[in-house]
């Protein structure tokens, strides 16, 4: 459904500009290519402002302005030095490019973390479908725009203008200018297609500088279209089926893609389809002729009252929106404030504090924009807690969140008319809050839960049957670990058959002594009831386990990893999820007293196979089955976090592949994917269902296949290249979200730092080895001095390989030569102004663009006797010197281990995101020979490549 | 009400094609006065027309409206003074739009144009009242598109949006070229009728010399760019058919005509 929703929306958005197209192209007769530029002014105006900090309605009016500039720049070309519309069109669009760089700064600004009209949206929907509610938001600004569009076409003014494309002759005659008409006219449409821009823009999340091309096209066709469906001299008709036509190509689009057509093929496609309905219009002319009668006879008769509702309710909302925008930017008065006490660094308390910040964020809640989060940590040192609660206070916080028992005792406390949501408690009933689950102070509730101290026990019996002495260490000065070990003894009581040492310690230095003198007791284990003291220093226990081969079990589930054999706990970071919800049902207006306490809902039984093997202990196959987490090889593999009330079944997993084209590298990253994900899914036994998606380089076809990916409720998606994981990480926010062959997910806008990133999403960065290449650059020709350097500034990649260029020739004292171009028509002009300038090395990286000339930019440097460098292995076969890059391959397969993680269970927010570039070279040897230079064997060696 | 100086236009300038259109014309017309223009064919009329409405800038010369000097003006800047009817028929209107929105852009005509809507009920009756006097039962036809109407009906209703807002001048260039013989009539019929009921000043070229006797309170004579006759009040009222063609002779003379042109003036003129 979202599908046909989405289709229906973009067809909304950019109706502006087929109205724009209807005003140049019906009313003036001629199609104004202008726009083609004019639609990303709009985008790259309005993402620059909103990445400032502006409202996004207010950049509305300014990405209209701005275009409106533009067009009437090509008009005023047009008629003053009567320059034929189509060129002038051109010429500006042309310029347009330039500009639009100018005011982007780079050529791809991200904009999945502002606000944007879609978030501010969202942020009042009453519970629709996301998709849906868009919908019903555009659907009330189309109309306000027919309205307005229609009614002015009809006021003396746009009669006027609708007269002199009709007649200029007549119009001069009539006293009115016709230059100034015209101008008026494709400033007017131009200003719309900004709109148009802006509007497209906020909706996909990014702004990208190709993203208008071809926008002409798609806007006749709409043009077209609409005149075929409907057919009346009334403009409101005229322009409510422009409007119609441009939803109708877009659900076109999106069911050619839906009935599997062939991407290859869409552009035929559409223009069967522009043709067909051209052909058509004149047989189902006269039937639409008179459904427009009608409509134009009921749009007549109830014109006044339709127009005041539409007006206001437009007003009402828009008006509301607005308010609701600036509030959501700028009052924070008006926010939610919570406020996170966090007793000290432990793992316990962090994981909590991750657990709950990502999944308050997932609720909707983000810092600064619709509500505040304040974070402080005691550092261990109890006392602070209080001083946090009290500065909290005074700042007015409106939930308190202690993490841990003791900023929680220090909130109860203190805090008795706010509500208080507490996690990571073990036993809250000890430290005064209240008796049992349901009844607790009234500003009060939180998540617990005591360790599982007896579970772990029956574990450790079914591995060590009959009398053994089990050894514990703990700080007494803490009542949490005191509440643990009367846990522990109870659990004893019932086994007699254990005998338990403990030793007590007063600070973490005091731990190895404590486990050596255990290890001395000649104890069959450790048995670590939860103490933050301890596990400070837990290493040292660790130490003394594989030293003496004594096991640790111990209750606390991110032990498995550090070392520990058996750990039986609960996940702290699903403990910081669930009070993540407990304080937004607060927030919604729950009364805290009503709400229980929660117990942690998830349980980790975690067997670490590496410790099992180095201290040769053979874990029992019951053990093994029961077992929910698992460290073998050093991969540490979890249950999933997912809160039981959203938890899937098991059944066949459906995976969307999507590539955005076609290229060695891209096929060969895919390649290496499948292939290693279909081994491993054949091995492990699950069963993945695969779809394959291929944009084959078109703009429009990757998003209605981003649309599509997001729609048919896949299990995952793998996406490859930059381009596919922008759209798909626009249009999908919840599917498990594996990305490769990307060069910087960062300047993509998906992450801020290699683990701050989108939560449902994570992958692979796999820069151009730029640096390293260099770097051979300069051990292969020592007395090299120039690197000249062509690259598109069209393309982000080669952006980011260029800047990186630049560094790496100062540190390796080379002199960079530059030409950036734009298209390839100027590419034989750079080179000759480089060799001109007398260059020692030529050297390209990362860019789609360029390297589809490689074979004839090799022959031009073979013929100058300049060594040629690249980043991709394989270009040695078409004639480069030395090539270094990545593997795809590999990185392919790299990718597909992360998604085996995900199948495991693994959340995507728990994987960073991983710079992966298996080098891979390829070198001619026949080249080096004639520019004498000599290759190290070991570097021949390594080569994928070699041409001899 | 229009005075002309020393008027000279000349086209292709340097080429072979070079053309003396307007060669020094001078004329003044008072106000109420209606003139027609005959000439031979290429002898400037179409020219001076075009130069008093500002369709062409000319080369010298100055060109006064109502006292004001509009030289310099573009043609947009004279329709305040001037309407004008075309010889093409289709030339005049607009065939996309209604009569009614047509009649509306001439009631405008010099003034600004504001978004706001004043094609009402009550000027649409105005409009409904004033095609009836053109009698070519268009009344009920307002919202009908103009591309609908035959060439004579479009050229009436062309006058008509001439006079909607009354011009300080009125010019018209063969604009009953294009019609049958009856409708030619018709259209000069409503044409006097206009200029009467609105007491207009008019410069009306024509090629037929019964018009341009029948109607009109002087007659300019036109050749090869200069006004070679200019005949009014009771010299005009006397005029006949032959003593216009005494005048052409007399062209034969000075231009050295050959009987051949005359006969071809004759079968062109009568
Ligand atoms: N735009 C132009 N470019 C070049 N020459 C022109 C232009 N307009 C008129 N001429 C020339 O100027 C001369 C006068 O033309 P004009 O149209 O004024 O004659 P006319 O008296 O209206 O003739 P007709 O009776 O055929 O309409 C002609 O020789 C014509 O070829
Ligand atoms: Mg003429």
């Amino acid at each position: 459904m979202e599908l046909w929703i989405g289709a229906v929306n973009l067809g909304m958005l950019y109706a502006f500009m087929a109205i724009g197209t209807f005003i140049t192209y019906k009313l003036y007769s001629f199609p104004d290519i202008t726009i083609d530029g004019t639609f990303t002014t709009g985008a790259a105006v309005a993402s620059i402002l909103i990445v400032n900090g502006w409202n996004p309605f207010l950049v509305l009016p300014v990405a209209f302005l701005v275009g409106s500039m533009a067009g009437f720049i090509t008009g005023f070309i047009h008629t003053r030095f009567k320059i034929e519309g189509l060129l002038a069109g051109i010429l500006v669009m042309t310029g347009l490019y330039s500009v639009n760089l100018h005011i982007m700064g780079k050529s791809n600004i991200p904009l999945l973390n502002d606000i944007t009209f879609v978030s501010v949206i969202a942020s009042v929907n009453p519970g629709l479908n996301p998709e849906l509610w868009n919908c019903v938001f555009l659907i009330l600004v189309i109309l306000v725009i027919w309205m307005a569009i229609s009614m002015f076409l009809n006021t003396d003014f746009g009669l006027t203008m609708r007269a002199t494309g009709n007649n200029p002759i007549m119009v001069a005659a009539q006293g009115v200018s016709v230059s100034r008409m015209k101008i008026f006219g494709i400033a007017l449409a131009n200003g719309l297609v900004g709109i148009s821009g802006a509007l497209v823009a906020q909706y996909q999340g990014f702004a990208d500088v190709g993203m208008g091309v071809g926008s002409i096209i798609f806007s006749l066709a709409a043009v077209i279209i609409g005149e075929a469906v409907l057919r009346h001299r009334s403009m409101f008709i005229k322009v409510l089926g422009v409007i119609l036509g441009s939803i109708i190509f877009r659900l076109a689009v999106a069911l050619s893609l839906h009935l599997g057509m062939d991407p290859n093929d869409l552009k035929l496609i559409t223009a069967f389809f522009v043709l067909a309905t051209l052909i058509a219009s004149g047989a189902f002319g006269k039937r639409s002729a008179g459904l427009s009668q009608y409509l134009q006879h009921l749009f007549h008769k109830y014109r006044k009252s339709f127009m005041a509702l539409c007006i206001v309710l437009f007003i009402l909302f828009a008006g509301f929106l607005l308010y609701k925008s600036t509030v959501f930017n700028k009052k924070p008065g008006k926010m939610v404030k919570i406020g996170l006490i966090m007793a000290n660094n432990s793992d316990i308390v962090t994981k909590t504090r991750d657990g709950l910040i990502s999944e308050l964020d997932r609720l909707g809640y983000r810092n600064g924009k619709n509500c505040i989060i304040l974070e402080k940590n005691a550092e261990g040192d109890i006392p602070v807690n209080q001083t946090i609660i009290n500065h909290y206070i005074n700042e007015q916080v409106d939930v308190f969140v202690p993490i841990s028992t003791a900023s929680t005792q220090a909130a109860l406390n203190k805090v008795k008319d706010k509500p208080i949501v507490f996690a990571t408690v073990a036993n809250p009933f000890v430290i005064g809050a209240g008796t049992s689950p349901i009844d607790h102070p009234a500003n009060v509730t939180g998540v617990y839960g005591p360790s599982p101290i007896r579970d772990l026990l029956a574990v450790f019996r079914k591995m060590y049957p009959g009398k053994v002495t089990i050894g514990t260490i703990y700080n007494p000065a803490y009542p949490n670990t005191v509440s643990n070990l009367k846990d522990l003894k109870k659990a004893l009581n019932d086994d007699k058959d254990i005998v338990l040492e403990e030793v007590t310690i007063s600070g973490s230095n005091d731990v190895y002594q404590a486990a050596l003198s255990l290890a001395a007791k000649r104890i069959t284990a450790f048995v670590l009831i939860n103490d933050i003291t301890v596990f400070n220093s837990f290493e040292s226990v660790v130490r003394i386990s594989k030293n003496s081969r004594i096991p640790i079990f111990t209750c606390d589930a991110e032990r498995l990893k550090d070392g520990a054999l058996i750990a039986y706990g609960f996940e702290y970071f699903v403990s910081g999820m669930q009070a993540a919800h407990l304080i937004n049902r607060i927030i919604k207006g729950e009364n805290p007293a009503q709400i229980p306490f929660e117990k942690y809902k998830i349980l980790t039984y975690g067997v670490n196979f590496d410790v099992a093997e180095e201290l040769k202990i053979i874990i029992p196959s019951s053990v093994q089955s029961e077992a929910n987490a698992t460290m073998k090889k050093g991969v540490l593999t979890k249950p999933p976090f997912v809160l039981p009330e959203d938890k899937q079944d098991l059944t066949p997993k459906k995976v969307a592949f999507f590539q955005s084209g076609s290229n060695s590298m891209l096929d060969n990253c895919a390649d290496g994917f499948k292939e290693r994900i279909m081994s491993e899914s054949k091995r492990l036994s699950f069963t993945l269902k695969i779809d394959n998606y291929n944009a084959l380089g078109d703009y429009m076809t990757g998003q209605t296949i981003a649309k599509t990916i997001a729609d048919k409720n896949y299990d995952y998606v793998v996406t490859f290249s930059t381009v596919a994981l922008q759209m798909v990480a626009n249009t999908n926010k919840k599917i498990p979200h594996v990305f490769c062959a990307v060069t910087d997910p960062i300047k993509a806008g998906v992450a801020k730092t290699d683990v701050d990133h989108l939560p449902h999403l994570t992958g692979l960065a796999t820069p151009q080895p730029v640096e390293a290449t260099i770097k051979l650059m300069r051990a292969l020709f020592p007395k090299a001095v120039k690197i000249g350097m062509v690259w598109n500034t069209g393309e982000i990649n080669s952006e980011i390989c260029t800047e990186k260029a630049r560094a790496a020739c100062k540190n390796y004292g080379f002199k960079l030569s530059e030409r950036a171009i734009t298209s390839l028509d100027d590419i034989d002009d750079a080179i000759n102004s480089l060799t001109g300038s007398g260059m020692d090395i030529f050297y390209i990286s990362g860019d789609v663009m360029i390297s589809q000339i490689i074979p004839k930019l090799a022959l031009t440097m073979q013929k100058k006797g300049i060594p040629f460098f690249t980043n991709t292995d394989s270009d040695v076969n078409a004639g480069s010197f030395v090539s270094l890059g990545a593997d795809y391959f590999e990185v392919g397969e790299r990718g597909a281990m992360i998604l085996e993680g995900l199948l495991y269970g693994a959340n995507p927010r728990d994987i960073p995101i991983e710079t992966f570039v298996p080098f891979s070279l390829g070198v001619n040897m026949k080249l080096a020979r004639q520019y004498k230079v000599a290759v190290p064997d070991t570097l021949v060696a390594r080569a994928k490549y070699v041409i001899r | 009400m229009i005075k002309v100086e020393n008027l000279t236009q000349t086209f292709n300038t340097g080429t072979i094609d070079q053309v003396e259109a307007l060669k020094s014309i001078s004329l003044e017309i008072k106000e109420h006065e209606f003139v027609t223009v005959i000439g031979t064919n290429g002898s400037g009329k179409s020219t001076l027309l075009n130069v008093i409405a500002g369709n062409i800038l000319p080369d010298g010369g100055t060109i006064l409206i109502d006292g004001n000097d509009v030289t310099k003006k573009m043609d947009y800047q004279r329709a305040k003074y001037i309407s004008r009817v075309f010889q093409n028929p289709y030339s005049g209107t607009a065939p996309g739009m209604t009569i009614a929105e047509n009649l509306l852009m001439a009631w405008f005509r010099g003034k600004h144009r504001y978004p706001v809507s004043s094609l009402n009920r009550a000027l649409k009756n105005k409009f409904r009242e004033q095609i009836a006097t053109l009698d070519m039962q268009l009344e009920d036809r307002l919202e009908n598109l103009m591309g609908s109407l035959s060439g004579g009906q479009r050229q009436a209703v062309t006058l008509l949006m001439a006079v909607l807002q009354t011009p300080k001048v009125l010019l018209l260039d063969e604009h009953t070229a294009a019609l049958d013989p009856k409708t030619a009539a018709q259209v000069l019929l409503l044409t006097k009728k206009f200029a009467g009921a609105h007491n207009l000043t008019v410069l009306m070229v024509t090629h037929s010399m019964q018009h341009a006797l029948a109607i009109g309170t002087r007659i300019i004579m036109m050749h090869n760019g200069r006004i070679v006759e200019n005949i009014g009040g009771d010299d005009k009222k006397q005029l006949t058919i032959e003593d216009l063609f005494a005048k052409f002779e007399n062209i034969r003379k000075l231009e050295k005509l050959t009987p051949e042109l005359i006969k071809t003036l004759r079968n062109q003129y009568i």
